[in-house]
């Protein structure tokens, strides 16, 4: 399309005759020659002359809306001459599809900053909704006023804590091996060896055996339940649920916390005594250490409430773990994409969660301890 | 508008189906020409979308030929078809709107990837399609935040955004409720009366057949039964399943025989006495 402009100065008019066809592809032109005439202060009229128009299209009827509004803002006008029956019909037909609206204005940084802390506090209320709604019902599920659905809590507890036994185990016997060496190396030096007995053990009990378990099902378990359930959100199969009279919480989010409620303290002792085992191995092994000497040592070291401290822990991460990943997972809204933020969110949330947490006992634990 | 005589849709000998073995329709003979609103008609299970699907480029054909616009649609290399279909709109049966974008993103998507048109003339390109389809203000919201109707409109105007030559439509009322069904069909004979635009339906629903479709083309059986006009087929008794479609006559039950039945439990009475 070629676009020839005549002007008119002494009644500030400019014609633009156009020539060819108004297209997809000849679109770009005419619109930014339209804004440069928009610009022009001389400019008060815009004629366009129709005489020499092949083909429109919806881009081309389009750009000469846009031109108009934009015309109209400044206290223009636009004029259309020289239609032929066809154009004129499209163009009524499309400017018969509703008027432009004034694009919507745009928040200030205060409107932003309020309408961001208004959908925190909702989150926040979301959240703490479902932790009442949760603990309410496994209240109920105690008491027997309430029952889980048939084979729910076995088939949970399967799929986040047994399919993760070997790579706990894996991880967690690696970790006691690492320790071992690192700290038995170093206190060789003072003659002092034998207390990687001691460091092994506490750190594996205290620390490691419940961060590790956490962590690891934070990224295996805890994606997969906010997968789930993001994808029986988007599906309306939640809604399906309500629909049917069934509790979303009972039938959902019970299972899961207390699946991970039983499986974690469970695979965190595990992850404990097999951290001892390497420990043990590395020590015996390569730093000349009696095996009767290592276990006496780590009798002396540890206590029970070594072990009931990392088991505490334990269950206060699974909840972290399952909580979080019920709520970002039932929370979602939007498609495929959402399911995909909602499994990082809660995978992320729930390991900065979990070391917040641990951060907390370990601060609580050092101040009852000492203080 | 009156259609021409330019044929848009070739398909010559054409066989569809997932198995080479268990072709779904066979023998397929049809031409559509530009402007027509053709309608794909037949019951559950007759082909109608597969054969849809080749037709839109989703499912190579087991057999024959398939021209879109005159080109063979098959014989292209993938850019060749991408470009073709460029020309083509596709109307799902669900939408298939995508869930995480808003409405106004799902509708330009074409205008983006394919056009260097500027952000003000898109969104003014949407906001007309979206008012021609009878939606207004509601570009800025997710599609499961608008209702099932609202969501096939918006297919629709994103399926019309680039004003194609053809679009395809699966299903287009179908769980629509009959005003609003009446109401998409409405909207899609404006489009074709306004672009000129061909158009083929895949349907069962014969409301909409009635007030939409020039041609009818009636698949039973794994082949085309007829094509013709809704008044022209719907008197053809001498093809008893396009008969029986438009009269919405069921065929006879086959029923459990009651002889057999008695046969193979055996018969007490005569045993007792």
């Amino acid at each position: 399309m070629t676009a020839r402009v005549e002007h008119d100065r002494e009644n500030a008019t400019a014609i633009l005759h156009l020539e060819g066809h108004l297209d997809f592809a000849r679109t770009r032109a005419f619109h930014d020659q339209l804004e440069g005439l928009a610009r022009q202060d001389d400019v008060r009229r815009l004629v366009l002359d129709f005489e020499g128009v092949g083909r429109l299209d919806s881009a081309g009827i389009a750009a000469i809306s846009v031109a108009s509004t934009r015309f109209a803002e400044a206290g223009k006008r636009v004029d259309i001459r020289n239609l032929e029956a066809s154009h004129r019909a499209a163009l009524d037909l499309m400017s018969a599809a509703g008027h432009q609206r004034t694009p919507d204005r745009e928040a200030g940084a205060f409107e932003r900053l309020g309408a961001r802390a208004a959908n925190a506090w909702g989150q926040l209320t979301a959240l703490a909704e479902l932790v009442v709604d949760a603990v309410y019902t496994m209240g109920l599920i105690a008491i027997r006023r309430r029952r889980l659905p048939k084979g729910a809590l076995t088939e949970q507890a399967v799929r986040t804590g047994v399919d993760a036994l070997f790579i706990i185990a894996l991880l967690s016997f690696l970790l006691g091996l690492i320790l071992a060496f690192q700290s038995a190396f170093h206190l060789a030096q003072f003659g002092a060896n034998i207390y990687a007995a001691n460091l092994v053990g506490l750190a594996m009990t205290r620390e490691f055996g419940p961060m590790m378990t956490g962590i690891m099902l934070a990224g295996r378990s805890g994606s997969a339940i906010a997968a789930e359930l993001a994808t029986m959100t988007v599906q309306e199969e939640v809604d399906a649920l309500r629909t049917m009279g069934i509790d979303p919480s009972r039938f959902l989010v019970a299972p899961r916390i207390l699946a991970l409620t039983i499986v974690q303290p469970a695979l965190t002792l595990m992850s404990i005594f097999v951290g001892l085992l390497g420990g043990f191995l590395i020590s015996t092994g390569f730093m000349d250490i009696s095996a009767s000497a290592y276990i006496s040592q780590t009798l002396t070291a540890l206590g029970m409430n070594d072990f009931v401290f990392g088991l505490v822990k334990s269950v206060v991460f699974a909840w972290i773990i399952s909580v979080t990943a019920c709520f970002t997972g039932l929370q979602i809204r939007g498609g495929a994409s959402a399911v995909g933020e909602a499994t990082t969110r809660a995978v992320v949330a729930s390991i900065f969660l979990i070391i917040v947490a641990d951060s907390v006992f370990a601060t609580v634990s050092t101040l009852v301890s000492h203080g | 508008m009156a259609e021409s005589t330019e044929v848009v849709i070739e398909c010559r000998n054409l066989a569809v189906g997932y198995a080479p073995e268990e072709p779904v329709l066979e023998d397929v003979e049809i031409a559509i020409h530009r402007g027509e609103i053709a309608a794909l008609l037949g019951g559950s299970g007759s082909g109608k979308s597969t054969l849809l699907k080749t037709l839109v480029g989703l499912l190579p054909p087991l057999g024959g030929d398939v021209r879109v616009l005159g080109e063979r649609l098959y014989d292209l290399s993938d850019v060749g078809r991408a470009e073709l279909l460029r020309r083509t709109g596709m109307l799902f049966q669900y939408g298939a709107l995508f869930g995480s974008r808003s409405i106004l993103d799902n509708v330009s998507l074409p205008l983006r990837e394919h056009t260097s048109l500027p952000e003000p003339v898109i969104r003014e390109m949407v906001r007309q399609k979206l008012a021609l389809v009878g939606i207004e203000g509601l570009e800025s919201r997710l599609p499961a935040d608008v209702s099932g109707g609202q969501r096939k409109r918006v297919a629709l105007a994103r399926a019309a955004i680039m004003d194609p030559e053809i679009i395809f439509c699966d299903e287009p009322s179908a769980g629509l409720d009959p005003v609003v069904a009446a109401g998409l069909d409405r909207t899609l004979r404006r489009l074709q009366e306004l672009f000129g635009m061909t158009m083929v339906a895949v349907t069962h629903e014969l409301e909409s057949i009635k007030t939409l479709a020039d041609r009818v083309i009636m698949l039973a059986s794994g082949r085309v039964q007829a094509i013709g006009t809704v008044a022209e087929l719907s008197g053809r008794e001498d093809l008893p399943e396009v008969y029986r479609f438009f009269h919405r006559i069921p065929p006879e039950p086959a029923g459990v025989s009651n002889s057999s039945l008695l046969a193979s439990l055996g018969d007490g009475d005569q045993e007792g006495g």
